[in-house]
């Protein structure tokens, strides 16, 4: 018995093995073209010049002030997003109201809205012309649109989905007799939250943070349209490589891509790190 | 008294999951909740814990009514079927919560988990989280986490349901240790006889939301109330008979009532025999209990340390338990007609409880 398994696995396990390798090497193949090519192309160009000339690009006073542009407001989106988005995974999961399923899948929206619509939609809700944007303004002597707020709202929206679909599935799976457990042993229901909810999703949190940070630093579209641009005040560093390029200086778009690409990178592999010890201790 | 549950209830709309039960435990028993899965039994757990808001009726914890207070003010531990232990925290740090949700002091703290990890020889696993730990571990590591505070009351929901059937004896006896040697007053809930009767003071039976009956395993066993106790205890042969002066009759034959059934004298009744009761012989001398009949033997079959012998009793079929040597000796077989006896019967009213499960 054992022996004529053995014979029939080896008789057919020839055309099983090359199907595995064939796949294999497409799939190593297309992602090293995708992704592992212009990789190495823009690293190679942004360093074209040397250390030295790649330091000068990205320390110009309009691209370090664009780096830190882009940084901060995806940080302070990624903060707020990490509180509220937790908050609405809460909500969803926790409580049956009329429309929630609608609003469920209304919160994946920001994934498919094109970025320069998003733009265009804050442009009308926000702009100086109009009733919200005017009323701000007078009240607060404050700029949303063609300033800096506007980046941040710009990116809440597109970052909204990230941290919710993230904590989401977190919490739904959470055992409620562990807060139960809690209960009994004495812990209010805010010590329960802080000792025994928060932990279990905090991961999931932090992930979705940094997912939405990654996204947010590279964002173009919607920015372009909401910040006005001006350098050193509302330009970030996607919308300071595309004015590079625009005109022809690419070695500084290329060394400002390699500074978002290695913050983007460094997200990832943070990301990675995370999913993978959570995995390790599930 | 240490628990006291007057008339309580429990609905779910239409359906009602706990109806009007009323149960009082002694300080230091070990009390265990039987019935089906759905009975309520958990509910009733979960009630005296306030983990469940309560409908209508009260609970007193050694004479302190709780029945408005939340989980936090009840001083009960509570171990879940699923243990429900923190996941990110180990062995130690989830003993140790309830103590630090009370502030006790770091050393009082750190003295008090120590000795529990001795109470569940667990000494050595303290630092490891609960993943690591395998569920019989698990299963301790929460019983310590529940009697940390040291609570008037352990509720235990269904602690060994998880378990391998090896390792579940074992943690029986663990746990009647532990629980004999604080002296802490426990319900534990079920819906396995054996486990009820390995390490109940008393039993309540349970079912469709209802507490049939409550007595020692014993008791319960031997001369239950409800037809239903008789069933789900063990096996029993239940037979419709009636009682009259001081006989019982079941169909053409009679037997000698048994004492204190006088009560039931000229209402229906059954006649409960357990199969381990009835005994089997080639003559009708050879009885040494009251004579049942002659029986035809329709089937044998290996029952672990007895045999069980299925037998036509006119036009009765039972299940009667002999030990493999007698049945050797009788060499019976299918067809074969032998005389049935019975040494130990009990008569209890008719009552065709309905109940879920």
């Amino acid at each position: 018995m054992m022996q004529t398994r053995t014979l029939t696995t080896l008789n057919t396990s020839r055309t099983p093995q090359m199907i595995f390798w064939g796949v294999r090497w497409s799939a190593l193949i297309y992602l090293s073209v995708l992704i592992a090519l212009p990789l190495i192309v823009i690293s190679v160009e942004g360093l074209r010049g040397g250390i030295w000339s790649f330091w000068d690009s990205i320390t110009r006073p309009a691209a370090l002030s664009a780096i830190f542009i882009s940084v901060w407001t995806a940080a302070l989106m990624t903060v707020i997003n990490m509180i509220m988005g937790t908050l609405t995974a809460y909500v969803l999961v926790q409580y049956r109201f009329p429309g929630k399923r609608w609003l469920d899948s209304l919160i994946d929206l920001p994934f498919a809205i094109p970025t320069l619509v998003t733009g265009v939609m804050l442009i009308l809700l926000y702009g100086p012309q109009t009733p919200i944007g005017g009323w701000i303004e007078d009240q607060f002597g404050m700029r949303i649109v063609f300033s800096s707020p506007g980046i941040v709202l710009a990116l809440l929206f597109l970052g909204y989905p990230f941290v919710i679909r993230a904590v989401q599935p977190v919490l739904a799976s959470l055992d409620i007799h562990q807060q139960e457990a809690a209960y009994t042993l004495g812990a209010s229901s805010w010590l329960t939250f802080r000792r025994i909810v928060f932990p279990a999703i905090l991961p999931a949190m932090i992930t979705g943070g940094l997912l939405s940070f990654a996204r947010a630093l590279g964002e173009f579209g919607s920015i372009v349209i909401v910040s006005g641009n001006i350098p050193m005040r509302s330009q970030t560093a996607a919308v300071y490589i595309y004015g590079q390029v625009e005109s022809g200086n690419l070695a500084a778009a290329s060394s400002v891509s390699l500074v978002l690409m290695a913050i983007a990178l460094l997200t990832t592999l943070l990301v990675d790190y995370l999913a993978r010890r959570r995995t390790a201790h599930a | 008294m240490s628990i006291n549950l007057t008339n309580i209830h429990k609905g779910y709309g239409a359906q009602v999951v706990v109806d009007d039960v009323s149960l009082e435990i002694e300080s230091g028993e070990l009390f265990v909740l039987l019935g089906p899965s759905g009975s309520g039994k958990s509910t009733i757990l979960r009630l005296i814990a306030g983990l469940t808001p309560l409908d209508q009726g009260g609970i007193a914890l050694h004479g302190r009514d709780v029945s408005l207070l939340p989980p936090q003010q009840r001083g009960v531990g509570f171990v879940f079927q699923n243990y429900s232990l923190f996941q990110h925290m180990t062995a130690e740090q989830n003993i140790a919560f309830g103590l630090e949700v009370k502030r006790v002091p770091r050393s009082e703290r750190q003295a008090r988990v120590t000795e529990l990890l001795q109470l569940i020889e667990m000494e050595t696993m303290g630092k490891r989280y609960p993943h690591q730990l395998s569920g019989g571990q698990q299963q301790r590591v929460a019983v310590a986490r529940a009697l940390a505070q040291r609570p008037e009351v352990l509720l235990l929901d269904e602690p060994f349901g998880a378990l391998d059937v090896k390792i579940r004896a074992q943690l029986r006896q663990n746990l009647r240790a532990i629980q004999t040697q604080l002296g802490v007053t426990t319900i534990l809930v079920t819906h396995d006889q054996e486990e009820a009767f390995e390490l109940a003071d008393r039993i309540g039976v349970i079912d469709g939301g209802k507490l049939l009956e409550v007595g020692t395993p014993d008791q319960l066993y031997r001369a239950p109330k409800h037809r239903f106790t008789a069933t789900f205890l063990g096996n029993a042969n239940l037979f419709p008979a009636h009682r009259n002066g001081s006989k019982v009759y079941l169909g053409d034959q009679h037997l000698p009532a048994p004492p204190d059934t006088d009560h039931l004298t000229g209402q229906p009744v059954e006649m409960m025999l357990r199969p381990e009761s009835i005994e089997i012989a080639l003559n009708p001398t050879d009885l040494k209990g009251s004579v049942l009949g002659q029986a035809t033997v329709t089937q044998l079959a290996f029952a672990g340390a007895l045999e069980r012998v299925t037998v036509q009793l006119e036009d009765r079929v039972l299940q009667v338990l002999i030990h493999p040597a007698q049945s050797r000796q009788l060499g019976i077989r299918p067809g074969d007609r032998i005389w049935l006896g019975v040494q130990e019967y009990h008569l209890l009213a008719t009552n065709h409880h309905s109940g879920a499960g």
